[in-house]
């Protein structure tokens, strides 16, 4: 149960292979008004993130993998134009 | 919630700094300098962090207007000279900006900003396109792309930007794009895009990402990475050095300074002021102060040491002018093309350093006198032809340092105050009689504008002088010690003049009572305040005294020093505050003690420059004055007399 709705909310969690990509996308593309929480996810394959990309869904949760919180999830919280990682990275610290 | 308020916060300070840092690069490339890399740099740095503030705060018209005006300079970089268009881009990029951070600090962000920003994002979009375009002509060096990217990830020193979109069926070969980049070395920055908008019905396994990093490592090692799939990127080494050359005095600066809030800075001073006075009555209780037994020797270090840290703490206030000036020239640029006038404005002495009371108080009657000079002072460009001045006006903002004082003044080429209409006016309100009119001088009846209710709002559209809450600007200008001057040369311009001190010293002050009326009494003068019985006091020939920890208090007055009729008191317990007078501690009867309060005292000035027994006077906000008194000066002419 790497995908999993609960709720109004899909959670990823721990490693998101690509077999769960379709999944995701029967959970948002209908239902724009879910949130996605990846405050659980480790891995996450680039078909899942074309998904969120693709439907741009709200985004939640700060993975604890690095990668994912600072690179990734600031694209996914702003589709359009992803903010400067550095900048994101400056602000944190 | 704070957090968020906080970094707000933050970004308004960084903001305004930002914004007055790229208009005076803007000043100095439009002024000559347009080939100068250092400014074009550092204009372009201030115009990117902007832009990341704006992402940072969800603010996507500003984002988008911000990265059309980074990509037009961006251009101009490219040629080594900021094109004319390009620095229009920018000054209207940044003086919108300066329109959010006055909204995002005030009200909020009004629709018409909003679609203000947006429209021009949009004008520079397009025209960004346009030359990019024809800007095919095969140049050495990185691609456009890579440089944008290398800029965008802040890149320093030398790296690979990677240009990588998958092949459709990349996710069936196997390939996760975004693993391959998260394995990169050195991966400064990444951006992902889908290329096309999700079909109906959607196929999660047709890969349609784009993705752009950089990395900050060999070329080779990057191409290690990628080889399975280097048909699919485009590569490019770029090298920048963020800050290095460019950069150096001010990072210097920056390295040896520390942003302090300014609440610690007043807080810092107000500990410094009560050290002050702690130390005065230190002294005072353990003699030292008493110059005829020596002790002012052995007090002499603590003295000075005191001193020295309330001056130096007083210094850490001050500021230069400069941030208050630069919110200026984009105000005028509006205020002056919505009147449809045409104005050159001016600026010097923005590095004077003034206290920051004084830089903080004087937007306000500033933005006023600017707003007064250019709807009824300066003229409209027709006008002004056909009285044989040039068509351009001038407007002058300078600070000039005199030491202890600053003056402010802001000069204008228009058509001066009419001092025949400000005479009828005043006559028309009452305010003088029509003799009163007749035998005033020009010089005197330009002063009526400083009147409080010479001008309200809708009295003052027929009026072609200025005089439209000058009382107001003089009012608060008075609250920072300062006073306004006029030079009125009709037909040739007006200058207002503003004095100021350059450091406010507060001063602490005792509002007492006294024969009904209010006065100030400094609490460093103040030894002790209690209250005394009738039954304590007892009538010493012609006096009267009471006796205070085995000492016998001589008791006076203070309506009576004053020379007022004291008020009736019933037959409770007296207020009495002791002060210490040539040696003498004496008790002086007020009213009354109202409150305390902390207030810049102003010496007295003209006539009552030689008034007994006044140190000054302090303004308060209802606009009255109260007087200052110098107790033991009254004391002692009170207990001598």
């Amino acid at each position: 149960m790497t995908v999993r709705l609960e709720g109004d909310v899909v959670r990823l969690e721990g490693d998101c292979r690509l077999e769960e990509a379709e999944a995701l996308a029967a959970l948002i593309c209908d239902h724009p008004e879910r949130v996605v929480d990846l405050s659980m996810c480790r891995l996450m394959h680039s078909a899942l993130v074309q998904v969120l990309l693709s439907f741009a869904p709200a985004v939640r949760g700060d993975p604890d993998d690095a990668f994912l919180r600072d690179f990734v999830t600031p694209i996914l919280r702003r589709p359009s134009e992803g903010p400067d990682a550095r900048d994101y990275l400056e602000r944190q610290t | 919630m704070a957090a968020r308020d906080e970094l707000l916060e933050q970004f308004l300070l960084e903001g305004r700094e930002l914004v007055a840092a790229a208009g005076e690069e803007l000043t100095a490339l439009g002024g000559g300098a347009a080939g100068d890399p250092a400014r074009l740099d550092s204009l372009f740095r201030a115009v990117h962090t902007l832009k990341g503030s704006a992402a940072l705060f969800d603010l996507p018209g500003l984002t988008a207007l911000l990265h059309a005006a980074e990509s037009a300079l961006e251009a101009s970089r490219r040629e080594g000279r900021l094109r004319a268009d390009d620095a229009a881009a920018a000054i209207r990029a940044i003086d919108l900006t300066d329109a959010w951070l006055d909204a995002l600090d005030g009200a909020g962000p009004t629709p018409a900003l909003e679609a203000e920003t947006e429209a021009a994002a949009a004008l520079l979009q397009g025209a960004a396109r346009a030359p990019a375009a024809d800007a095919a002509q095969p140049s050495a060096g990185p691609p456009d792309w890579a440089r944008a990217l290398a800029e965008a990830a802040g890149l320093d020193g030398a790296g690979v930007a990677i240009r990588y979109r998958p092949a459709r069926d990349a996710y069936f070969r196997g390939d996760d794009p975004l693993a391959l980049v998260r394995s990169l070395p050195g991966l400064g920055h990444l951006r992902m895009a889908v290329t096309q908008p999700p079909d109906d019905p959607y196929d999660p396994f047709q890969c349609l990402l784009e993705l752009q990093a950089v990395a900050a490592a060999p070329l080779a090692d990057v191409r290690a990475v990628l080889r399975f799939v280097i048909d699919q990127a485009e590569l490019a080494e770029v090298e920048r050095f963020a800050a290095a050359a460019t950069d150096a005095p001010e990072a210097g600066i920056s390295a040896r300074s520390v942003r302090v809030e300014a609440r610690r800075l007043d807080e810092l001073a107000a500990m410094a002021d009560e050290l002050v006075i702690a130390k005065n009555e230190l002294l005072r209780r353990s003699g030292f102060s008493d110059a005829a037994r020596g002790g002012d020797a052995a007090a002499g270090p603590l003295e000075r040491i005191v001193a020295d840290l309330h001056g130096s703490v007083m210094a850490l206030r001050l500021t230069p002018l400069r941030p208050l000036f630069d919110r200026f020239p984009r105000r005028v640029r509006d205020i002056a093309a919505s009147l449809g006038k045409d104005v050159e404005f001016v600026m010097s002495g923005e590095g004077v350093a003034v206290d920051k009371a004084v830089v903080e108080g004087l937007f306000t009657p500033l933005l006023h006198l600017i707003r007064n000079a250019l709807d009824h002072g300066i003229e409209r460009p027709t006008v002004r032809r056909a009285a044989g001045k040039p068509e351009r006006a001038r407007l002058a903002l300078s600070a000039v340092s005199h030491g202890d004082t600053v003056t402010v003044e802001l000069a204008d080429d228009g058509a001066g105050i009419d001092v025949g209409r400000i005479r009828q006016a005043a006559l028309s309100r009452g305010l003088i009689s029509a003799a009163g009119a007749a035998s005033l001088p020009d010089d005197e009846a330009v002063l009526l504008v400083f009147t409080p209710g010479f001008s309200t709002a809708d009295q003052v559209s027929d009026l072609s002088g200025r005089g439209v809450g000058m009382d107001a600007v003089r009012a608060e200008v008075a609250r920072l010690g300062g006073r306004v001057s006029l030079d009125n040369r009709p037909g040739q311009g007006l200058s207002v003049r503003l004095t100021l001190p350059a450091r406010v010293v507060l001063t602490k002050v005792l509002v007492i009572e006294a024969g009904g009326q209010r006065f100030g009494a400094p609490l460093e003068a103040v030894a002790e305040m209690h209250q005394v019985a009738p039954a304590e006091i007892s009538e010493v020939r012609a006096g009267r005294a009471y006796v205070r920890r085995d000492s016998v208090i001589p008791l006076l007055g203070l309506a009576a020093l004053l020379g007022l009729n004291a008020a009736e008191r019933d037959a409770g317990p007296i207020a009495v505050l002791t002060v210490d007078a040539g040696g003498e501690r004496i008790g002086i009867e007020v009213e009354r003690v109202a409150e305390r309060m902390e207030a810049p005292l102003r010496p007295m000035a003209g006539l009552l420059t030689g008034f007994p027994g006044v140190l000054g006077t302090i303004l308060q906000a209802d606009g009255q004055v109260l007087l200052v008194l110098d107790l033991a000066e009254l004391a002692q002419r009170g207990g001598g007399a």
